[in-house]
């Protein structure tokens, strides 16, 4: 059918031009000269003869055949192979529920001390406030499991698993509003239009199950709060096949899948077969790498027919199942429903899946929201971690806990002995990641007695980022992407891999 | 020094190339015109002259291009000048003896003395000049004789030391590296990018760029700079074709830079140095260090690389394999679940992978109805280090082919039908770390009730 449009030729002059240096390809069939004419044609063009090094994954015809990693990945030795990451989007407060600051309970009140805000840039919700009275947490803390690691009473199902759990109590970021904090933390750069964490994992290592997307992301549904938009799971400008593919919260994760009426769908392979070729003559024509990446989804969309339903089906879990999640987890699209699915994703081996909770940001009436924030994923998360790891799956998945940034210790608004509510803070926040190459029941990092300032082995995001690229066998620093005339990374140019938290 | 153009060099780097055609026209005349004396073969002396002849041209195009490269500067001054014109001696005898032998000339005075073979073996000679001059430029004057065996070792001989703290940086664990990365294009008689490395105050001096350390700031240091950068980056040393430095030679030439100070006396002794780097000095020395364990156990095995098509082939028959450190061939295969139906036999499919049997190190055959037998194939696979065996009809009597996996640090066998009686098993296996048992025939009781000895390894059952 498109076997005539072979020589498709551009009849613009520009293009005309562009054309005639991108026919390596011709130049070479046309030549006899072998060796020498290789030897030209790269001098030609030798943006063009190296650039499949850019895109690993454009050649990869068969889907059953050992393909070498073109990026020359992993590293060294790899000790995750999936991660999940439950991103708490709103900052979680560090106060409340892992950071244990006896010391303040007897400043209730008290004006938080200039030396330990030292002038510190504050948001414009609180930064006009005569004073900053101090807010300690109002929670209930103990010690748990044989690392007698500190959780507060809203964590009761977390606590269980502490002696699994590897907390870092000194993470920092540099950004102190929402959107530039969560994209920081999602792509390393306050700036949209960088690749996102699971973007990069996707580019360097590839996929392990054809059938599925390698980077999948679940939302909770029926939450409200800071906006969630799709560049925090985008490829930027890494191929498109790498970004993030969102199932929607509810019944149907992925629409459509099922074929319309009167239709069999016999004849789908077909047209796609078509469709392939035609794209074929336009990627010839163009070269445009965005077509590639096309036709690599339509074929994704294609075997996820299939491989969708089978995934997302619940019922062949056992009500055990259900009652280690929580009643939640019967409900689709909620966060504990979301948990399961994550590890029925992880166990089809999904390389990434990025859950996301809104709802974190209690400026105002923080006791009361974080503790219904806690009732609805505190149960899950525990879930998760013991559903892992009775399958042996915490070996080699990596689970990480966290928002964008930690909340202040000075009450927002007006303070009480039962009420009060915590501003955005940068400087000093909690996060906990478990399984596959960190040490469990282990806490690193410490704060000041005002958990506002980092006293001890910070963690900066940066950090964060090329410990877990490390995880993945990936060395932070050498996991790059040319754009631009430059060479991006996931942590830039900073990032240092935190040796204490390997196991 | 003035700038060439790229044109220049471009041309002058086939110079290394186009220099072993003289050398074997050269060699071939003076070959055949032995032969013919010996066999008084008159036939093979016609084609003398031609050889003579192509020796000539191409060993002047030789002269044009090496004149060409040593516009680049970065050769010894007086070495470049010996290979210089003893090469264009070499053409010109060439020329002269093909004149000598086609009758060209005729010099009367001479004709008892033979010119045509006396010449003949000045060339000879003069190649083996010009070469050996050659040589010493590319590769430094002590690349020929380094490893011949009357060659006194002595002067670079470090003496012996009696701990690994009173070894001075500098001299053992520094110099070596860049001896062996650097100094084949940064020594006494060829300096790329005026850059020298073969004495410490040549070292400090730098290249043309300036100096390329900066004592107690690796980051600001040009030399750990163009070591780290992407391997396909312009500025990257050293340049392609050459072996890049290791991560741990890097971690070394950072350390004496940052915590040494770059200072050439130093020992170990005197600068705080973590259990990190005197374990890779330990290594780099082959002293024995006492540092923390888990270095030697992350140590990977040497495997035989693989053929790629076999990896193609058992990719075919099923086998998911993806190498888990790029170039060093080891694997982790897996095999997705119910690829073996349950009413075939696993063997076949087990005893295609035993190929590869010492490159894999991870293992997933779970939900494969893999049976007690067939674990005696998977028992052959002695480098495992995490075996997947869940959900197959395995039990206690399996498990005793599973014995000889030393290296085996996880293993999971939940939904399986294991029972008690592999517990002490397991505790055999010294460097088990994890067994995963939910929905197996074990307890609670059993792994917490009179198993004393059951220090190793941990044994997880279900979450309820």
């Amino acid at each position: 059918m498109c076997n005539g449009h072979d020589t498709l030729k551009s009849n613009n002059k520009d293009l005309q031009e562009v054309e005639k240096q991108w026919d390596r390809r011709n130049f070479l069939t046309k030549t006899s000269l072998g060796l020498g004419a290789l030897a030209f044609g790269s001098l030609l063009n030798s943006e063009k003869a190296w650039s499949n090094l850019g895109n690993p994954d454009a050649e990869s015809t068969a889907a059953n055949s050992f393909i070498k990693n073109r990026l020359g990945l992993p590293h060294h030795l790899p000790k995750a192979k999936r991660i999940v990451y439950l991103f708490q989007s709103g900052g979680p407060s560090q106060l409340d529920l892992w950071d244990y600051k006896p010391k303040i309970k007897d400043m209730f009140g008290q004006d938080l001390p200039e030396s330990v805000r030292q002038g510190q840039r504050l948001t414009a919700m609180s930064a006009l406030q005569e004073n900053f009275p101090i807010a300690p947490s109002i929670m209930d803390f103990k010690q748990y499991g044989e690392s007698r690691a500190w959780v507060s009473e809203l964590m009761p199902y977390t606590s269980e698993i502490v002696d699994d759990l590897c907390f870092i109590k000194s993470m920092q970021t540099d950004q102190i509003n929402h959107d530039p904090a969560i994209t920081f933390m999602q792509t390393g750069n306050q700036l949209p239009g960088r690749p996102s964490m699971g973007a990069w994992l996707s580019y360097g290592l590839g996929s392990d199950n054809e059938n599925l997307p390698t980077f999948i992301t679940l939302i909770t549904k029926n939450m409200t709060g800071q906006p969630l938009y799709s560049r925090l799971w985008g490829n930027g400008f890494l191929p498109t096949e790498h970004q993030g593919v969102q199932f929607r919260s509810g019944k149907d994760p992925v629409l459509y899948l099922s074929d319309p009426e009167n239709y069999d769908g016999n004849d789908r392979r077909k047209m796609l077969d078509y469709l392939g070729k035609l794209n074929d003559v336009q990627h010839d024509t163009y070269g445009d790498p965005e077509i590639q990446a096309r036709m690599a989804q339509y074929e994704m969309a294609f075997r996820m027919q299939t491989s969708v339903p089978e995934v997302t089906d619940m019922s062949d879990e056992p009500d055990y199942i259900f009652d280690l999640y929580g009643e939640d987890s019967r409900d689709p699209g909620t966060y504990a429903a979301n948990c399961l699915m994550a590890r029925k994703l992880l166990e089809k081996d999904v390389k990434f899946v990025q859950l996301y909770h809104q709802g974190w940001d209690q400026h105002i009436g923080c006791p009361e929201g974080i503790r219904a924030q806690c009732k609805r994923t505190d149960q899950a998360n525990a879930a998760l971690i013991k559903d892992l790891k009775q399958r042996g799956m915490l070996e080699d998945t990596l689970v990480v806990w966290g928002g964008e940034f930690g909340r202040t210790v000075y009450s927002q608004g007006q303070l009480t002995q039962s009420d009060y509510g915590r501003d955005h803070h940068p400087k000093a926040f909690t996060m906990w990641m478990a399984g596959a190459g960190v040490k469990p029941g282990f806490t690193y990092g410490e704060t000041d007695d005002f958990s506002y300032n980092v006293v001890k082995d910070p963690v900066h995001v940066h950090d964060f980022h090329a410990t877990l690229m490390h995880l993945f066998g990936i060395d932070h620093e050498r996991l790059t992407f040319k754009h631009q005339g430059r060479r991006f990374r996931l942590t830039d140019v900073h990032g240092h891999v935190v040796n204490d938290l390997l196991s | 020094m003035q700038e060439t153009s790229d044109f220049v060099l471009f041309l002058g780097r086939f110079h290394p190339l186009v220099v072993h055609l003289p050398i074997g026209f050269l060699l071939f005349a003076f070959l055949l015109e032995i032969l013919a004396r010996f066999q008084k073969n008159k036939a093979l002396t016609v084609v003398v002259p031609l050889a003579l002849l192509s020796g000539a041209i191409s060993a002047l195009v030789a002269c044009i291009l090496g004149y060409l490269l040593s516009q680049s500067g970065e050769y010894e001054k007086s070495m470049l000048d010996r290979h210089f014109w003893v090469g264009i001696g070499t053409t010109v005898v060439a020329f002269l003896a093909w004149a000598i032998r086609t009758d060209k000339i005729k010099i009367s005075a001479l004709q008892k003395l033979k010119p045509n073979m006396a010449l003949l073996t000045l060339l000879v000679i003069l190649i083996g000049i010009t070469g050996h001059y050659g040589g010493n430029l590319t590769h430094g004057s002590e690349y020929l004789i380094k490893y011949a065996p009357f060659n006194a070792k002595a002067e670079k001989e470090l003496p012996p030391l009696a701990s690994l703290e009173e070894a001075q940086i500098y001299s053992y664990l520094v110099e070596p590296i860049l001896e062996q990365k650097c100094m084949g294009c940064h020594n006494s008689s060829k300096q790329k990018g005026g850059l020298a490395m073969h004495t410490p105050n040549l070292l400090v001096k730098g290249g043309k760029g300036g100096a390329i350390f900066n004592a107690g700031n690796s980051a600001a240091s040009e030399l750990i700079k163009r070591v780290t950068l992407a391997e396909d980056h312009e500025d990257f040393m050293p340049p392609e074709g050459k072996t890049p430095l290791t991560e741990e030679e890097i971690s070394l030439l950072t350390y004496w830079i940052d915590q040494a100070n770059a200072d050439f006396g130093i020992t170990i002794a005197s600068v705080e140095t973590s259990e990190e780097i005197k374990q890779l000095a330990a290594n780099s020395l082959g002293l024995d260090f006492e540092g923390e364990k888990n270095m030697v156990s992350t140590k990977l095995p040497e495997v035989p690389p693989v053929d790629p098509e076999l990896l193609d082939e058992l990719s075919a028959s099923g086998f998911k394999i993806r190498e888990l450190v790029i170039g060093a061939s080891l694997f982790d295969v897996s095999l997705p679940p119910n690829t073996i139906p349950s009413n075939q036999n696993a063997q076949p499919s087990l005893e295609l992978l035993l190929k590869i049997r010492a490159n894999i190190i991870r293992l997933d055959v779970s939900e494969n109805h893999i049976s007690n037998e067939d674990l005696a194939i998977v028992g052959q696979f002695l480098n495992l280090r995490q075996l997947q065996l869940e959900k197959n009809p395995i039990d206690d009597e399996g498990i005793p082919k599973l014995m000889v996996l030393k290296q085996l640090e996880s293993i999971n066998l939940y939904g399986t039908k294991i029972g008690k009686a592999s517990l002490p098993l397991f505790s055999q296996l010294s460097s088990l770390k994890t067994v995963y048992a939910w929905q197996t025939n074990l307890e609670k009781d059993d792994i917490t009730f009179g198993n004393k000895n059951l220090t190793h390894p941990k044994i997880i059952l279900g979450a309820l």
